[in-house]
């Protein structure tokens, strides 16, 4: 089983996660939406994020725009994340259990530009763009 | 005709340098300019159509948005600050102006947003600050920047130092650093406030004490000055100490040994001592409540602070830099005080000095809901009276002074900038400036 969180804008992914204020947390079993809650964040910069995630045992995060910054520190926390995606919380969600997360209409503009420029250095290779290979839930 | 118009204003938009893009009523983005696709790292052809959010992806769009605020308020909204993470991730900080996009009919059809890079004012801000700012101490009083110069010299000698200024003008700051930048800087830092404790206990305090020298006393307790040992001790409010005690802090000063209480043998002591007083020494030695002999053993070097009422010039300053260190302690992306605030904080007389003006800055980040500190964010005692937005400036030349001051920060002090923004000749501002005693940094 894992857990899948996402900040929460409206129904919609938050376009910004550094300062978003809501978590979406879903457990995820087989492909299967066990159980979801919708959480506060407290505003407590880019340690509190950290922090309020690894202590909530998140093991993947799908966001919007994100700093390196951040990134960073996620990565080195154990939490794998896929960034500069867009959409209804509740399709990303299905997207992500059946493997199909990389579709264009996932991605936030400029995430193609991002992928040319770094030839799948950042977010094309991190969601699997390069060896085609969907990251679904295992 | 209509192509040919619209081509035009895609040549002007892509001209200037400032960021711009206009949206429909569904947040859709329908223009995007040169200046916004660099400032973004996203292309045109990427923007157009998407959400402005999922292009922007600013700090202030889910909390805060600035044309959210011009739909429902129908007012333009004025250099918000804010930062956008572009599409290499970087945090890029912008200021935002919005305004509503209307038809021949007058009825609205979506927005226009155009935004400023500010990294390379942040710079500037960066380095400005760096050239007023020593040791976590910022001012660009004339009296303050003399002292920022003699202290690394001050520092080095390890003499005893006496710092005398009114409560809140930044005392321990400047003994942290005469001991940062002294050779004994990575040992001890210890303060001790003497007017805290009563005398016995401060004596326990100061020198420690021996298992058995009184009830209760079941083991050896280190003093401030054993903790202190090869760095440095900060025995503030020193004029506060009873006569007794000065007699004793006479003898570590003279012979650098002291005695724990109940102990038979003098330890040595190899500390060096920066003492503070709020109070005048000089009197309190004539009138007899401090004795003369340690007096002048702490005077060796004197460093006077200056009381805030004193160095005006330095408000704007230290309000800024308030600003952005509640703006990182409590998560909040306010961007500046309104001119009215300005001119009520420079008019104030703050006999609590920087700790008081820090206080009204927190006190004012607590209320304010917005982006710029308003005349009722502050505290009541600063705030001015009903009906008077600038009660405190009871005469002309208290207005001049108030207006000249805003108008140099406005220009970071450019006085030939100001002196065109004032309509006057820049050598009459100059004579302005000299006559009401304002200072500037040119």
């Amino acid at each position: 089983m894992k857990k899948v969180a996402i900040p929460i804008w409206d129904g919609r992914i938050s376009p910004l996660m550094d300062t978003a204020c809501y978590l979406f947390v879903a457990d995820i079993d087989e492909g299967r939406v066990v159980s979801k809650e919708t959480v506060g964040i407290p505003r407590a910069g880019i340690p509190g994020h950290v922090s309020f995630l690894t202590d909530r045992h998140i093991d993947v995060l799908i966001c919007g725009a994100i700093s390196h910054q951040l990134e960073r520190m996620l990565a080195a926390s154990g939490i794998r994340s896929y960034p500069w995606v867009r959409g209804e919380v509740d399709e990303v969600i299905a997207a992500y259990c059946n493997g199909v997360l990389q579709n264009d209409n996932f991605l936030l503009p400029g995430c193609g530009r991002r992928r040319r420029r770094e030839r799948g250095q950042r977010c094309g290779r991190r969601m699997g763009f390069g060896a085609r290979k969907l990251f679904k839930e295992e | 005709m209509t192509d040919k118009n619209n081509d035009t204003t895609e040549i002007i938009l892509d001209s200037i340098a400032d960021g711009v893009f206009t949206v429909d009523r569904d947040w859709r983005i329908t223009s995007f300019n040169r200046a916004a696709e660099e400032i973004t790292g996203i292309l045109k052809e990427e923007a157009i159509g998407q959400r402005c959010c999922d292009v922007f992806h600013a700090s202030i769009c889910e909390t805060n948005c600035a044309l959210n605020e011009t739909f429902e308020t129908n007012r333009p909204v004025v250099n918000r600050t804010a930062y956008i993470i572009d599409a290499d991730g970087v945090r890029v900080p912008i200021s935002i102006s919005t305004a509503v996009l209307r038809d021949k009919k007058g009825d609205a059809i979506g927005g226009v947003e155009t935004f400023r890079d500010l990294s390379t004012i942040e710079e500037l801000r960066r380095e400005l600050e760096k050239k007023y700012s020593f040791h976590d101490i910022i001012s660009k009083n004339s009296e303050m920047l003399r002292i920022f110069d003699i202290l690394p010299g001050v520092a080095e000698s390890d003499s005893t130092v006496l710092i005398e200024g009114e409560t809140g003008t930044g005392k321990e700051l400047i003994a942290r650093a005469l001991h940062n930048l002294s050779h004994r800087k990575d040992k001890p830092f210890v303060a001790v406030n003497c007017g805290a404790l009563p005398d016995t206990l401060l004596e326990s305090e100061l020198f420690g004490y021996k298992a058995g020298a009184f009830t209760d006393a079941r083991k050896d307790k280190p003093g401030r000055f054993a903790v202190a040992e090869s760095g440095t001790i900060f025995l503030d409010e020193i004029a506060d100490i009873s006569p007794a005690l000065q007699v004793r802090l006479l003898r570590v000063i003279q012979e650098r040994t002291y005695e724990p209480l109940g102990a038979t043998e003098s330890v040595q002591a190899d500390v060096r001592i920066v003492a503070a007083s709020n109070r005048n020494l000089d009197k309190l030695v004539k009138s007899g409540k401090f004795r003369e002999d340690l007096y002048y053993r702490i005077n060796v070097i004197r460093v006077k602070l200056p009381p805030l009422r004193e160095r005006k010039e330095d408000i704007p300053l230290l309000v800024d830099h308030f600003i952005r260190r509640f703006n990182n302690l409590k998560k909040k992306l306010i961007a500046d005080v309104s001119p009215d605030v300005l001119a009520v904080l420079v008019g104030y007389d703050y006999p609590g000095n920087i700790r008081e003006l820090e206080n009204i800055i927190e006190h004012a980040f607590v209320l304010c809901r917005g982006t710029v500190i308003d005349i009722e964010n502050l505290p009541e005692n600063v705030r001015p009276e009903e009906g008077r937005p600038l009660a405190r400036l009871t005469s002309m030349d208290d207005v001049e002074v108030a207006f000249i001051t805003e108008a140099l920060r406005r220009n970071n002090f450019n006085r030939k900038k100001t002196a065109q923004e004032l309509g006057m000749h820049k050598t009459t501002l100059w004579r302005k400036m000299k006559k009401l005693g304002i200072q500037s940094t040119a």
